[in-house]
């Protein structure tokens, strides 16, 4: 079997993102939620660089497209719209965060002018 | 009757400093001198002003929306056990001897949640824009089971039960019909009460635009598919 610089190049790059987000959640405290979009996107673009051809044709055959390009488009746009959701969710999580903070802060420093006054 | 000590008057602010103090004075004029500006992360200068109008503040060092400084309002009051609190506008639209008005219908109807409204006061002149935007953000107060007539008014008093009871989630101007929408889903009497309104080219160059007012209908639409 050749192997092709792509199939090298590719699994690579996505180990190194996969670690890196194993690194986020270690040191950094990111969410699982957070992070399983993209290390799932990693691992899919590994197996199709690995397997391009098989995967796309099981892909197409599956899903009844007759062209493997547009089966492989059409998966890639139901993933990224996923992404999007789960993100815009967390963003909107995050914000509500922020707020949640700034009143209780805006609090507090209410409290400690009242005791020093 | 409700004394006029007891009452706390907020008053959410982003960006007033040109009319805080003027607002101010008009609400102490009437009596009423515990006065809290909740300054929302404003780039001006609000909070000084109001610093040296000799009034209660909270700054919210970050701009979250009258939603987040309303929020911020009701927290304080609950840990201050505060009886009575009235909100108004920090533009200088409302009439701070309306808070009279408002204080009379809670006493006599025995309400929670009195709603100053301008839709019952005759003399009201509305822009166009803001009526229809009002119409329309009533019909979502429709849909939580209310038939209130200014769903979006800023002017309103709350008693003590309706301040422990209101927890609210949205930051922005959404919070007015979410108010209206918890009230009635714990079953805190509300009534709605006459009130003036004077509309100046700064007060309509603040307040609702149309990009806000669909973010607000996305908010409402969500809850109602959540909780309904």
């Amino acid at each position: 079997m050749n192997i092709r610089t792509f199939q090298l190049i590719v699994p690579m790059v996505a180990t190194i993102f996969i670690l890196w987000q194993f690194w986020r959640i270690y040191k950094l405290k990111t969410k699982w939620k957070a992070i399983w979009p993209g290390a799932l996107f990693a691992v899919f673009a590994t197996l199709m660089a690995i397997f391009p051809d098989e995967i796309t044709t099981w892909l197409a055959k599956t899903l009844d497209f007759k062209s493997n390009v547009n089966a492989i488009i059409f998966v890639l746009l139901g993933f990224l719209s996923v992404s999007v959701i789960i993100l815009y969710d967390l963003y909107k999580k995050q914000q509500k965060s922020i707020t949640k903070l700034t009143i209780e802060l805006s609090l507090l420093m209410a409290e400690k002018e009242e005791n020093a006054s | 009757m409700i004394e006029k000590d007891r009452i706390w008057v907020f008053l959410p602010a982003y960006n007033e400093a040109t009319v805080i103090e003027e607002v101010i004075n008009g609400i102490k004029s009437c009596g009423y001198h515990n006065i809290v500006v909740v300054d929302d992360g404003s780039t001006d200068a609000t909070i000084k002003t109001a610093q040296e109008a000799q009034v209660f503040t909270l700054h919210l060092c970050l701009n979250r929306g009258v939603g987040a400084a309303t929020r911020a309002a009701i927290l304080f009051a609950k840990r201050k056990k505060i009886e009575y609190m009235a909100f108004m506008d920090a533009d200088g639209q409302h009439y701070a001897s309306d808070i009279d008005r408002l204080v009379v219908d809670m006493h006599q109807q025995k309400a929670d949640i009195v709603i100053g409204s301008r839709f019952l006061e005759k003399e009201s002149k509305i822009p166009f824009s803001r009526l229809v935007y009002n119409k329309i953000a009533n019909l979502f107060t429709f849909f939580g089971k209310s038939t209130i007539t200014d769903s979006q008014s800023g002017f309103r008093l709350l008693n003590k039960k309706a301040i422990n009871k209101l927890d609210l989630e949205l930051d922005e101007y959404g919070i007015c019909t979410e108010i209206v929408w918890k009230a009635n889903s714990m079953k805190l009497k509300m009534v709605e009460t006459p009130i003036r309104i004077q509309y100046t080219e700064y007060s309509k160059s603040k307040g609702q635009n149309l990009w806000k007012g669909i973010q607000t209908a996305y908010y409402l639409i969500k809850n109602l598919l959540y909780e309904h």
